[in-house]
């Protein structure tokens, strides 16, 4: 007995995938190359005209703080990805050097250090929002974030603001 | 029957036929009068919009309509070019050689551009690097030119005098500044006017107010200076042939004002059948008119007004208006046998676009010349001879009274065909 | 003398030969992507673009679009919307930006 799909069939050949509208991307680590794809997606989002909102989590707040966020590093120990021994990651001032390495790398293909493409995102139209359980964690206020981050809010608001479009987690 | 002639549909003859078809309204349904108008194109076109067509502020379809409605349902309207009259017959001869008769004829055919007779206007650059905007053709012709522009030296000049709307070229000059700054490329640009008169004003009052304008918008000027021929590269010559650019205007005099874009005003002349009718028109072939009652020189049935006749005003829309109320009087004193009204004093009005949405107003006639003040009261609403933004919606609102007033033949309150004097500012002699 | 639909346009619209490019089909592909009318500040963008391009052979970044155009980001998006790297790329008849930011 041969059972006829032609209606799904049908219906997968004519749809069109629609375009994203919108996304909200989480940032929950504090290392320059955790921060970095979530900017570049946040960015790269209001270049196509979608909507961006950006949520930082746990050490991903260190890149709205602005006592920090001048001074993220690249993370050299336990890092498989920068193929450095962990000894050599160890020693004092290595992050700050591999750091500084990959940041002039990015002064040349004009990708901004996080300060700036903070400020960047947010002129763009891009919002910015922390985590109200890692800053109560934390112990820090609003006065402790950089004047583009637009609210304190929770997971629940988080959600709430995602609905109806994507949620990236980096 | 009285059978009353109209050449020309344009400004001046759909203004007079609507004046006289209302005046004349119960003999023309009692059949003792019958008006004709003849003009060969169906549509009529809003000349005042010509300027803005090449700086893309205004297309085809905005400044032109159907003719048909445009006339009172009363008056007969004959699509056809005229190529011959007879004064001596009192008829005038159509393209298909159909004759008309007439017992009084006005002929409304206007002014038209003869590029011909400037040596080397329509050569080898013409509408690529020389370009007029007196006509549709001729000005969406330039605004792909100006579109395609990124630098080098604009020259705008007239040939020589009288030519239609006489501020026109100045306004392009005005507006080409403010183009090129909204583009962005104004220091590639340079702009020069070159004028056959002795200023861009010439008359004292005003270019004293306004002689400023051009200084401030950076555009040289060149006087006195009478078009001899132009100059331009041969079709597939290298772009800098004629002195390091695309042509060059030459005067008489050998003076010579090299050019990567020409917009010139081209010599005007009257109607071509005008010159048919021996004693009727000028050497330009405009019609000799009695400068207060329009009646012509040749015959006492024929009168002229608008830019076909050669009145020492400016030929603008505005004093075809004026003229329209006079002619409207002569046209009955004529029909019932008495003296005519030697009622047109020359008035004229015009806006004169300055760029970036400003524009002023200026009032004059025969014998006064454009002065400041207020108009058309002593209280205003608009100011003469100075620059405001008032004055340029006050264009815009023209063009709809153009359509929904001017040409159906009604007047503008507070505004007569005599210019008034209340609200200017006189001059101590002139009181 | 060209009109857009004359011109040879890829399928996201923006022009195939960057040297068929005049004022008036910026004009004609802004009124298409529902921007009415160039002001003076879309133009000093719209050049900035296209002047980088023809020098240097790919089209500025958000971040130097930002800084050296003279308008900055804010106005940029304001200026066009969905994204003012993408658009003013179309209407300066370059190709679209390749990159990420």
């Amino acid at each position: 007995m041969s059972l006829e799909f032609t209606q799904g069939q049908g219906a997968a050949a004519t749809m069109e995938p629609q375009p994203i509208t919108k996304v909200s991307i989480i940032v929950s680590k504090g290392s320059l190359e955790g921060v970095y794809p979530a900017l570049i997606m946040a960015n790269g989002a209001r270049m196509e005209g979608i909507e961006a909102n950006v949520f930082f989590t746990f050490f991903g707040m260190d890149a709205i703080n602005k006592a920090r966020h001048d001074a993220i590093k690249v993370a050299t120990v336990g890092n498989p990805g920068l193929h450095l021994m962990t000894w050599l990651g160890g020693v004092p001032g290595m992050s700050a050097l591999v750091t500084r390495q990959m940041m002039k790398q990015m002064e040349k293909l004009d990708i901004p250090p996080i300060p700036e493409f903070l400020e960047l995102i947010a002129d763009s139209g891009g919002k910015l929002y922390a985590c109200k359980a890692s800053v109560e964690m934390f112990g820090l206020t609003k006065d402790d974030f950089i004047p583009q981050v637009e609210d304190i809010i929770t997971v629940g608001d988080f959600y709430a603001m995602a609905a109806g479009g994507q949620i990236i987690f980096t | 029957m009285r059978h009353i002639l109209i050449l020309g549909a344009g400004t001046a003859g759909t203004v007079m036929a609507n004046r006289l078809s209302r005046r004349l309204r119960s003999q023309l349904r009692a059949g003792r009068v019958n008006i004709t108008i003849v003009d060969p194109d169906p549509v009529h076109l809003y000349q005042p919009g010509l300027l803005f067509i090449p700086f893309g502020e205004s297309f085809r379809e905005r400044i032109t309509r159907d003719r048909r409605p445009t006339l009172d349902r009363d008056v007969r309207y004959v699509a056809s070019a005229i190529t011959a009259m007879d004064p001596d017959s009192d008829t005038v001869t159509l393209a298909d050689g159909t004759q008309l008769s007439y017992d009084l004829c006005i002929v409304a055919t206007g002014a038209r551009l003869a590029p011909d007779e400037t040596e080397g206007m329509t050569g080898p650059g013409w509408r690529e690097s020389v370009h007029e905007f007196y006509s549709l053709e001729g000005a969406e012709r330039l605004g792909y030119a100006l579109d395609c522009f990124v630098g080098g030296r604009v020259v705008v000049n007239v040939v020589e005098m009288p030519i239609k709307c006489p501020v026109a070229p100045l306004e392009f000059a005005f507006l080409a500044d403010a183009y090129f700054t909204n583009c962005g490329i104004r220091d590639k640009v340079e702009i020069v006017y070159a004028t056959p008169l002795d200023g861009a004003f010439t008359k004292p009052v005003a270019a004293k107010s306004l002689g400023h304008l051009l200084e401030e918008k950076g555009i040289l000027l060149e006087t006195e200076f009478n078009t001899g021929r132009i100059e331009t590269q041969a079709a597939g010559a290298p772009a800098d042939e004629v002195d390091g650019r695309a042509g060059a205007l030459v005067s008489w005099d050998e003076r010579r004002i090299p050019f990567d874009l020409l917009v010139t005003v081209p010599v005007h002349k009257g109607a071509a059948f005008i010159a048919t009718a021996a004693g009727l028109g000028d050497a330009m072939d405009f019609v000799m008119v009695n400068a207060r009652t329009l009646q012509s020189q040749r015959k006492p049935n024929i009168f002229a007004l608008g830019d076909a006749a050669n009145c020492p005003t400016s030929k603008a829309g505005s004093v075809a208006h004026f003229q329209a109320e006079v002619l409207e009087e002569n046209v009955v004193r004529m029909l019932e046998g008495r003296a005519l009204d030697a009622g047109f004093d020359g008035h004229a009005n015009c806006f004169i676009e300055t760029g970036h949405r400003k524009a002023l107003l200026i009032d004059f006639n025969y014998d006064t010349e454009p002065l400041p003040g207020m108009f058309p009261y002593a209280w205003g609403p608009v100011p003469l001879l100075k620059e405001s933004r008032l004055n340029h919606l006050g264009k815009l609102a023209f063009r709809h009274a153009y359509w929904n007033r001017l040409l159906p033949g009604r007047d503008f309150p507070g505004i007569d065909a005599k210019m008034k004097r209340s609200g200017k500012r006189m001059l101590q002699t002139q009181d | 003398m060209t009109t857009l639909a004359a011109v040879p346009r890829n399928a996201e619209g923006f022009l195939e030969r960057v040297e068929d490019w005049d004022r008036g089909l910026a004009r004609e592909i802004a009124r298409e992507a529902g921007i009415p009318e160039l002001t003076d500040r879309h133009w000093l963008v719209v050049n900035y673009m296209r002047d980088t391009y023809i020098a240097t052979g790919s089209a500025p970044t958000i971040r130097t679009l930002g800084k050296e155009s003279g308008v900055q980001v804010k106005e940029l998006y304001a200026l066009f919307p969905k994204g003012p790297a993408k658009l003013a790329a179309k209407i300066g008849g370059i190709p679209k930006p390749k990159g990420c930011i």
